[in-house]
């Protein structure tokens, strides 16, 4: 029990690390946007650097929040406290210094320096997490009174002190499928509008997708596809929406079409991708150097295909926040690439999406479905690759699939994945010490 | 057992500090080899942490399998067991997953831990744990997952056989690669035997 190595491969590496990590300190880090993956950079700079002084720049008024439990707060299932993940005392106890309700104007790449309404702030790294804003559809009557977007805390309690009955929800992506569920929760009539010919089009294929309609109509909700609003009508504030079918009596309209990155300050200074985020490599660095970029922002590479994605997701953005904090701080980190994990509840059904779904692959697409036990399950293979996985009310170890997407693992059918492969019998006998090969499997 | 690196994790031992960890941090080792399936550390588990004994609740799992036709040579070789647990993995989708940064690793320990006060129930780190062992407890309405019981897992100091053995993370594969090594030295001697040279 006394040979104790470290074994050859972590020494040398590990070494190097500290000691890239000793030569940068002293360092001002600046982190724009106070999400998610602006805190988790700036938890990682600290963990590795103890004296750096690390500021947040903020817009809103609040410490960080997590908008991925909104639907709670606003179903009026948890209170409005437990929304935030950090309360202002946490930031200066690890001594980050944050800066709300200021907005950054641009930037200054010459002089090293983010330019705000009040000041000049020196950085010497500097990553931006601005996050995503929704995006507004150019529908006549926009404006008026009761018309929100669902993406911050000030949307949230926006709605919680709007008095209304009826509701219409614009757009059946994750958000709008959460929001008509927490508005029904709420006391709300909700209908729900969709462009395109199914619910959820990014997330699931056409079959799982009718099944969470079926919930959502066997729970009141009024759910519409193929169907194009055309004007918000009313006064001041709203009375109804006329679509290209019909026109239906709210008082209430949550826009739910989607997001784009928040990239207003560094439009011309940094490069952009072609989806619109915030071009960046595997270390999570822009094109120009010690700027960072993570989070919603950034345009990052898909895991499953290695193609420019959007992840707007909360997991995707705390891993982005942690490889550029790690990167900035002088410890070289690889971002691996983003994956879709998506879940929703619809009442008592339960349905989860990983990895891509049928419909945007091309080519080479082949599908599994079983059924079980009033469970659903679809696995998508490419080229006889799996991955995606969609699953309706049967959720007991999807995290096998998640590791299977992962590895890139060639399934041919269900049971490859769920089922230990034994070794052939000929292989066995040939084996010499075969007669005693379970015995040393097993973990340690 | 360090968790699997299912990851694609190219996490180094960064700071003096997480070198420090790998001496002091412990996992749960198991070995199948000492087994005898007496199922104590389940009973133990849900005993310690439900304060009722129901295996079904237990955090750790012993998974039993009748001996393969094939695999079955002698009559010893009847019954294989094996070990289900947090892996406490290095690189835990559960905490990247969890919307209210409710999955917290105790710097003590190393362990994964959830804080119920955050926890909003989303069920999201069940989602995605590649091995199934964050449990739900429709009772209490909150999710529940091995803690390591705060540094002295119970599952350990009750197992009869000795197959379970809690370890400093970098000695963890000893006891394996000793038995092994014993196992080679009898074959040859064996083999020594057979066809004296």
């Amino acid at each position: 029990m006394e040979l104790v190595n470290n074994g050859g491969t972590g020494i040398h590496k590990q070494t190097m690390a500290v000691q890239i990590g000793k030569d940068e300190k002293w360092k001002r880090f600046v982190v724009v946007g106070n999400g998610i993956a602006g805190i988790s950079a700036a938890y990682t700079i600290r963990r590795y650097n103890k004296e750096a002084k690390i500021i947040i720049i903020s817009e809103e008024p609040y410490p960080t929040y997590s908008p991925c439990v909104l639907p709670n707060y606003l179903s009026g299932e948890i209170s409005r406290d437990r929304v935030f993940v950090r309360e202002f005392p946490d930031y200066s106890k690890d001594n980050i210094q944050l800066i709300t309700s200021e907005k950054v104007i641009t930037l200054d790449v010459e002089r090293k320096s983010v330019v705000m309404q009040a000041e000049n702030i020196v950085y010497d790294k500097l990553i931006i997490a601005t996050g995503s804003k929704p995006m507004i559809p150019p529908i006549k009557g926009i404006n008026r009174k009761g018309v929100f977007t669902f993406k911050s805390i000030e949307d949230a309690d926006g709605i919680c002190t709007w008095e209304g009955c009826t509701a219409v929800v614009i757009g059946s992506g994750p958000i709008g499928i959460e929001a008509s569920l927490a508005l029904k929760r709420r006391g709300y009539q909700v209908f729900l509008i969709e462009l395109l010919d199914r619910i959820l089009p990014q997330v699931f294929d056409d079959y799982p997708a009718s099944l969470i309609r079926e919930g959502l109509k066997e729970n009141g909700i009024d759910v519409a596809t193929q169907e194009r609003v055309v004007e918000i009508l009313g006064g001041e504030s709203v009375e109804g929406v006329l679509s290209d079918r019909r026109e239906i009596k709210c008082d209430t309209v949550i826009l739910a079409t989607g997001m784009r990155p928040e990239k207003g300050f560094v439009e011309g200074i940094l490069e952009l991708g072609k989806l619109g985020g915030i071009k960046v490599n595997h270390r999570m660095s822009t094109n120009i150097q010690d700027v960072y970029a993570c989070g919603d922002c950034a345009e990052t590479l898909s895991l499953i295909d290695g193609q420019p994605i959007l992840s707007l997701l909360w997991h995707n953005a705390r891993q982005q926040g942690e490889v550029a904090g790690s990167n900035a701080a002088g410890i070289p980190r690889t971002y691996t690439g983003s994956l879709n994990i998506t879940a929703v509840d619809v009442f008592d059904l339960k349905a989860v999406s990983m990895g891509s779904i049928g419909t945007s692959l091309d080519s080479g697409l082949d599908i599994i479905e079983v059924r079980r036990n009033g469970g659903y399950r679809r696995l998508v293979l490419s080229n006889g690759v799996l991955v995606g996985i969609q699953s309706i009310n049967w959720d007991e170890d999807l995290g096998l699939f998640l590791a299977a997407i992962l590895r890139k693992e060639k399934v041919k059918t269900y049971k490859d994945l769920i089922s230990f492969r034994r070794p052939p019998f000929r292989f066995l006998k040939q084996f010499p010490f075969g007669r005693k090969l379970h015995s040393v499997r097993g973990r340690g | 057992m360090q968790g699997i690196n299912l990851f694609l994790s190219d996490r180094k031992f960064d700071t003096d500090a997480e070198v420090k960890s790998m001496d002091e941090e412990k996992v749960i080792v198991f070995d199948p080899h000492y087994c005898s399936g007496c199922m104590y550390c389940m009973t133990a588990c849900s005993t310690y942490n439900n304060g009722a004994t129901s295996l079904s609740k237990s955090r750790i799992h012993i998974v039993r399998h009748e001996g393969h036709a094939i695999t079955k040579m002698t009559d010893e070789d009847d019954l294989i067991f094996d070990m289900i647990t947090c892996q406490q993995c290095d690189q835990p989708y559960c905490l990247y997953l969890c919307p209210a940064l409710a999955v917290e690793r105790n710097d003590d320990t190393g362990a994964l831990i959830i804080n119920h006060d955050k926890c909003v129930g989303c069920r999201m780190c069940m989602v995605g744990c590649p091995f199934g062992v964050i449990l739900y407890d429709l009772n209490k309405k909150q999710i529940v997952k091995c803690e390591l019981c705060g540094g002295d897992p119970q599952c350990v100091r009750f197992c009869a056989s000795g197959a379970l053995q809690f370890l400093p993370k970098n000695l963890a594969h000893l006891p394996k690669r000793d038995r092994l090594a014993k196992k080679m030295i009898q074959l040859r001697a064996r083999a020594r035997e057979e066809e004296p040279i």
